[in-house]
């Protein structure tokens, strides 16, 4: 019997395309570089969808203090 | 190289001096240079514009920004990059 720990699903995300929702209506999606305890997470080329406004950045460190549910190899749809 | 882990920890070692885009919760955008970061996200920028809905609302020479407003903290590191080779 395996136990699965969050920040072990996490880690094995490194790399690949990630899908994330914040607790109010933003939703990032990027490739995932790293990240802390605190769900703080580095993302590169990255789509931020805000009001329904899509916009790219190049890299960013994404407090997670507000992140609500995180999808591993998900994108935005 | 650009497949290596990167932790937060090595983001705050890299963006210090750059020039970074601050967005907050609010939708507020700060572009400066920035000159202190810490493990709250607290950030202080210096020659620092102030943005809501790309419109420019205001410049600052220096800002103390609270980290708990702080949605995420955006660089463009080749842009940095080239201009360092130039240097």
């Amino acid at each position: 019997m395996t136990t699965i720990l969050p920040l072990g699903l996490l880690d094995k995300a490194i790399s690949s395309r990630v899908w994330i929702l914040m607790k109010d209506d933003r939703e990032f999606e990027g490739s995932l570089r790293g990240f802390d305890d605190f769900f703080n997470m580095v993302l590169e080329n990255v789509i931020e969808l805000d009001n329904g406004k899509k916009s790219k950045l190049e890299s960013i460190l994404l407090n997670g203090s507000q992140i609500c549910l995180i999808v591993p190899g998900g994108e935005i749809s | 190289m650009s497949h290596e882990k990167r932790t937060s920890a090595d983001f705050f070692k890299q963006v210090f001096g750059r020039t970074v885009t601050v967005k907050l919760h609010n939708r507020t955008e700060y572009i400066g240079v920035l000159a202190a970061l810490d493990g709250n996200m607290n950030i202080v920028l210096e020659q620092c514009e102030e943005y809501l809905e790309s419109k420019l609302i205001n410049k600052y020479g220096q800002i103390l920004l609270r980290g708990n407003n702080v949605l995420y903290i955006s660089a463009k590191f080749n842009q940095t990059k080239q201009q360092d080779v130039e240097i």
